[in-house]
């Protein structure tokens, strides 16, 4: 009786119709606000190899995000990827020690982790039950075990120039970083939109049940979005090795959160099933651009986390009013 | 169909057919397996004066988790409770310092604070249905914001009667020991034998079926998530008695942690299922492990490895146990 009475009411509701955006273009509409509100408080935020370094604090971001999105759209989340993160770089930083001699075996060695760590996370997802906030949880902890128990707390070694030269060298004026972040974000988008994997995510993440028994193998499909996801953290990893020159123990953390922040932000639904890659491209860069001006405002990073917070809480919000 | 559902979500306390063994939940095998490791290795292990150490040192661990394991009853998860640890810490410590002799104040607003957060998380999870993970990364985030704000490096200082709370014993017996019982046992009463508590698992079990049957599921939801700011504030005022001063990353590991203490504990992360005894096994697990290297000189970084192991390994027992199925 109560709940008829609320659905007529929702229903009377509907005709006022607002003016729909999707969640994609939302997003790039609000990084573009946010543009020009730095321009209207100070002109020298728009400077060019300032707004350079932005998109190259965006890029490693949007890397992992394209893998995180593609676990989400199944209804699934993961956490380890920041730590897939800081282990290749302790890795590749204590292997490599400055000389490029090893670096392809290197390279090979650190994609073969993520690889490795995907597919376990995959398989427990899949085989095991395990809920994904909770196999990738403990991933999370073994990975990060197994990067001081090797490094022995102290990481040593340094990254070599070929490696460096992606991380922070420049093309031009153009940060070696923004055409791997605008590469993979591109191969993100050709993924989801061409090929049946992409179309598989979606189905799986909207209705497992539905699309299992229109044939789609659900638990390949799953375990091969923690493959992607755990692969482009790699990724970025070695991208972010070559931006801070060292091993580091901490240069993954928040890239778990960060990355899921993004994509949430960028208008992917975290019940799965809804979401694009371009989204979450723009939600990457509205979150690095918010909290660069914030930096540019000379605000403390406590500020820039409550920012943070309350960026994700809105977005939350406005993208889930907009789909009711 | 709905009241078969409603029924089975209301009886939390029907026991399982079939062996003991299958009864009993895996944490406690871990546990009596983790407890037998560090007697046969340490002499000392299972003296008055270890075991002393090891309960007072799972006390905010033992505290946080009760709170998110009435969240994870509901389906729910609270990642604000690390930040909110960190926030009533940096307050306690900054405050006390400042007006030494304002204490009982200072505690209440502490409460009120973290209390605050929960009522936030509560509200836009029950009545704006937004994902409780992503509500609370959000409030987590911010609040932690908040306590680096008001604190950027460790400082700060409790008067010494604080400091009592966490060292003051009775007899032999800590008080903390005190505090975990009253908290379990109060806790267990409200959750298996009251209206309300049998509504946290109705709510977990089925919300739909919950709210048609009359439960008022949006205050449960509310109420869950104020328990657990409420818990997470006194996890975080007795780490701050007994470290004497103030950290504003000190809560970090307590989100995460509880919820493997939880989980562990036999809460499934679907809702309805899962009690409080489960979780405080869960956390001593977490509270002995590091004592346990330490005491056999073993890195201490394999605490984490050993952390992630247990986790995903009692689900996946868990899973085969059950042949199979889910």
């Amino acid at each position: 009786m109560a709940t008829t009475m609320v659905d007529a009411k929702e229903q009377a509701r509907k005709p006022e119709q607002r003016i729909r955006i999707s969640p994609s273009a939302a997003i790039w509409l609000a990084v573009a606000g946010v543009l020009l509100l730095a321009r209207v408080i100070s002109a020298g935020f728009w400077d060019m190899a300032h707004l350079l370094n932005v998109t190259r604090q965006a890029s490693s971001l949007a890397i992992a995000t394209v893998g995180q999105t593609f676990v989400i759209l199944t209804g699934g989340l993961d956490l380890s990827n920041g730590m897939v993160i800081t282990l290749v770089d302790v890795v590749a930083a204590t292997i490599l020690d400055g000389k490029d001699d090893l670096l392809v075996p290197v390279i090979f060695l650190c994609l073969s982790i993520g690889v490795l760590v995907g597919l376990v996370n995959g398989l427990l997802v899949t085989k095991l039950k395990v809920p994904p906030l909770v196999g990738t949880l403990g991933m999370f902890g073994i990975l990060k075990g197994i990067a001081y128990v090797y490094t022995g707390g102290s990481p040593k070694g340094y990254i070599p120039p070929s490696l460096t030269f992606v991380g922070s060298g420049f093309v031009g004026p153009i940060p070696t970083q923004v055409f791997f972040g605008v590469g993979f974000t591109i191969l993100g988008i050709i993924v989801l939109r061409k090929t049946s994997f992409g179309r598989y995510l979606y189905a799986v993440g909207g209705n497992p049940t539905a699309s299992r028994l229109s044939g789609v193998r659900t638990d390949r499909v799953i375990t091969m979005a923690y493959v992607s996801s755990s692969l482009l953290a790699a990724i970025a990893g070695l991208v972010l090795a070559g931006y801070i020159g060292v091993g580091s123990l901490s240069l993954g953390d928040g890239y778990n959160l960060n990355s899921i922040s993004a994509a949430v932000v960028g208008g992917t639904a975290f019940s799965g099933g809804v979401g694009t890659i371009v989204g979450s491209a723009g939600g990457s860069l509205f979150l690095a651009l918010v909290i660069s001006l914030l930096r540019f405002l000379g605000l403390p990073y406590s500020n820039q986390l409550m920012v943070q917070g309350a960026i994700l809480a809105l977005a939350t919000y406005a993208h889930a009013r907009a789909q009711r | 169909m709905s009241e078969t559902t409603i029924a089975a979500g209301t009886q939390p306390r029907a026991r399982p057919k079939g062996n003991i063994f299958l009864r009993i939940g895996p944490v406690y095998y871990a546990l009596v397996t983790i407890l037998a490791i560090g007697t046969i290795s340490q002499p000392t292990f299972l003296t008055l004066r270890s075991v002393r150490n090891i309960l007072v040192s799972a006390t905010p661990w033992s505290i946080a988790t009760i709170g998110q394991t009435v969240v994870i009853l509901t389906a729910g998860i609270d990642l604000s409770v690390g930040p909110v640890i960190s926030m009533t810490n940096v307050i306690a410590a900054d405050l006390m310092k400042k007006y030494p002799e304002q204490a009982i104040l200072i505690i209440l607003l502490c409460l009120a604070a973290g209390l605050m957060v929960g009522i936030v998380n509560g509200l836009a999870v029950a009545y704006l249905r937004l994902n409780p993970f992503i509500i609370t990364l959000a409030t987590g985030t911010a609040v932690q914001g908040l306590a680096l704000e008001i604190m950027y490096q460790p400082s700060g200082m409790v008067t010494s009667g604080f400091r009592q709370v966490s060292r003051g014993t009775l007899g032999p017996i800590p008080y903390a020991v005190g505090y975990l019982l009253i908290l379990y046992l109060v806790g267990s009463y409200i959750l298996k034998r009251t209206p309300y508590g049998l509504s946290i698992y109705a709510v977990g079990g089925n919300e739909t079926s919950a709210r048609l049957s009359g439960i008022r599921t949006k205050r449960i939801l509310l109420s869950v998530y104020a328990i657990s700011g409420l818990l997470a504030t006194c996890a975080g005022l007795f780490i701050a008695s007994r470290i004497g001063s103030g950290d504003p990353l000190v809560g970090e590991p307590y989100a995460l942690d509880s919820i493997t203490a939880a989980v562990l504990g036999g809460a499934s992360l679907f809702g309805g299922v899962g009690d409080l005894w489960g979780g405080l096994a869960g956390a001593l697990i977490i509270a002995i492990l590091s004592t346990l290297l330490n005491m056999n000189n073993i890195n201490p970084f394999y605490q984490w490895i050993i952390k992630g192991a247990i986790l995903i390994g009692a689900l996946a027992i868990d899973f085969f146990r059950k042949g199979g199925r889910q």
